[in-house]
């Protein structure tokens, strides 16, 4: 028998060589007893295959099963009441300091609808059904997707039940200086909490703001921003490298030229910026948009195919890689939840409408970021 | 003659757990997986439940590498690039041993290629080499070579960690 290979020792050490190949296990077992190099090359494969074990063995341990009825109990009421890293930073929800406080209470009781008042030229009702929206539907009524959208709301209960008093007395740090004057001013006219108060409040409010936001034909909110993408668009357009994510300010046109179709909005609200960039070979758009309150709601998109169906040449593969090399090393759950709550914002992760993952983030609740999503067209 | 999927629960819990931590690398979310493809196997009556399980599971953790590859990148540009790198390197203090183990090994077994990483996440669930080729798609003839070099590109890739970080 010739000396064996690589793979014949490991099957063999792994009881399988007789698997493949009927008394191939005995054959080698022969040899074996005769030729001292293949002896020696065992040990050695025998040493690595303890170690790879060992290895695995300690990262990858062995744990009891919980009692089936768990299971059984259906996917919808998770067994733990602690959730994994990652959906905590999407999950927490804080409810605002100051100005976005009072509203933030409001829309949480679910009167979210007075957030877009018929009243209020400059907002239009523009709910377009179409098979974009049941796809969303489905998505979210998939039953991971329940799932995760049951756990948001829970968090947000839990966060605020702790900590909104601490929260409501410290300003967020990363809104944008401007608005907090439209929020003082909005925090003056706020009477109280209560939630009839806080609702004829929100619909003055919305009267007043609807004024203050540009009348239907302008789309910026602010000049200065729209004149500065259209310079950008001047110069070199963007390109795809792999280097640092650097926001860039683009226009309207190609805003819509980079991700390939039409940005996804929320009909109704004034447009503060397009933004595009390239992340891990991505490309990705960040539209900005007013809210009704001052403060800004953003939307991440890329089209859907970006990383679900990369080539077998080695692109999922790489992905793949990272995200398990890069999963061990991710914060751990404190320091997640500690700077989602510093942020003071609400992300709602991983919602395909119409061809494009988009993810909302705003300083509200994520029920009204959902009423939001609703209204994206 | 139906399913008892009750026994076959507490023949495969184990062994899908490893596995399915193997792919996110997450305890928690790994029994999230184990649940999700337990009742999704609840409404089915598959000729070989062991197979079928594995199957749905490799599925659903694909789906969660791209969902997580997706929702990091995410993650990173809304809260900016630097607080997100200053999250990936904070260090923890006062780690288990076996918590740093079992990061680097996740990191080492990040650098195999994807064949390699599945075949031998499959064996060290206690699949057999028939299992692995039926699941892999792979000829059972292949599968002692594929072991022999992700072990070996594991110890590797694990030991040159060690030795960087003796180094520093």
């Amino acid at each position: 028998m010739p000396h064996a290979t690589e793979g014949d020792l490991h099957a063999y050490l792994d009881g399988a060589l007789s698997a493949i190949e009927d008394g191939a296990g005995e054959r080698l077992a022969a040899h074996l007893t005769r030729c001292a190099d293949c002896r020696a090359r065992l040990d050695e494969e025998r040493a690595i295959r303890d170690r790879a074990g060992e290895l695995l063995g300690v990262a990858l341990p062995a744990v009891e099963p919980p009692p089936f009825e768990t299971v059984v109990g259906g996917s919808t009421q998770p067994r733990r009441s602690r959730l994994s890293t990652e959906r905590l930073a999407w999950a927490a929800a804080v409810v605002m300091a100051l100005g976005a406080g009072w509203m933030g209470n409001a829309l949480l009781r679910g009167s979210a609808d007075s957030l877009i008042s018929p009243a209020t030229p400059a907002l239009r009702d523009s709910v377009i059904q179409t098979g974009a929206d049941a796809d969303l539907r489905a998505e979210i009524a998939s039953p991971v997707g329940a799932e995760e959208r049951e756990q948001p709301g829970r968090v947000v209960e839990d966060v605020v039940g702790g900590e909104a008093s601490e929260l409501q007395s410290r300003p967020p740090a990363d809104l944008p200086a401007e608005p907090s004057a439209a929020r003082a001013r909005v925090a003056g006219e706020a009477v109280s909490t209560d939630e009839p108060g806080a609702r004829r409040d929100l619909d003055a409010v919305a009267g007043t703001q609807a004024e203050a936001i540009a009348p239907d034909s302008e789309r910026f909110a602010d000049k200065a921003v729209e004149v500065a993408a259209r310079e950008n668009a001047k110069e070199p357009r963007l390109t795809e490298s792999d280097e640092a994510v650097a926001w860039r300010l683009i226009d309207e046109g190609e805003a819509t030229a980079w991700l390939g179709r039409a940005p996804l909005t929320v009909g109704g609200l004034v447009i503060v910026s397009f933004e595009g960039a390239v992340s891990e070979g991505v490309r990705v758009l960040r539209v900005k948009q007013r809210l009704p309150g001052g403060e800004d709601l953003v939307l991440l998109q890329e089209v859907a195919g970006a990383t679900d169906d990369l080539a077998a040449g080695g692109g999922l593969e790489r992905a793949e890689r990272q995200a398990v090399a890069a999963a061990p090393v991710v914060a751990s759950e404190e320091e997640t939840r500690d700077r989602a709550e510093q942020l003071g914002q609400t992300a709602l992760p991983r919602n395909l409408i119409d061809g494009v993952w988009v993810t909302l983030q705003a300083p509200l609740a994520s029920d009204s970021l959902r009423v939001l999503l609703s209204h994206i067209r | 003659m139906s399913i008892d999927w009750s026994a076959v629960y507490n023949d495969t819990y184990q062994d899908l757990h490893r596995f399915l931590n193997g792919k996110v690398w997450d305890p928690e979310r790994a029994h999230d997986l184990v649940q999700e493809t337990f009742v999704r196997a609840l409404r089915h009556q598959p000729d070989n439940p062991r197979a079928w399980l594995f199957s749905v599971a490799a599925n659903l953790a694909k789906d969660e590498a791209r969902t997580a590859v997706r929702r990091r990148r995410h993650l990173q540009l809304l809260k900016g690039e630097a607080e997100a790198e200053e999250a990936v390197e904070a260090e923890a203090p006062g780690r288990l041993e076996s918590e740093r183990v079992a990061e680097d090994v996740g990191a080492a077994l990040g650098r195999l290629s994807e064949r390699d990483r599945e075949v031998l996440l499959l064996w060290n669930s206690g699949n057999s080499y028939q299992e692995i080729s039926e699941q892999t798609g792979l000829a059972i003839g292949a599968i002692g070579t594929t072991l022999a070099r992700a072990r070996k590109r594991l110890v590797e890739e694990y030991e040159g960690q060690e030795n960087d970080a003796a180094r520093n």
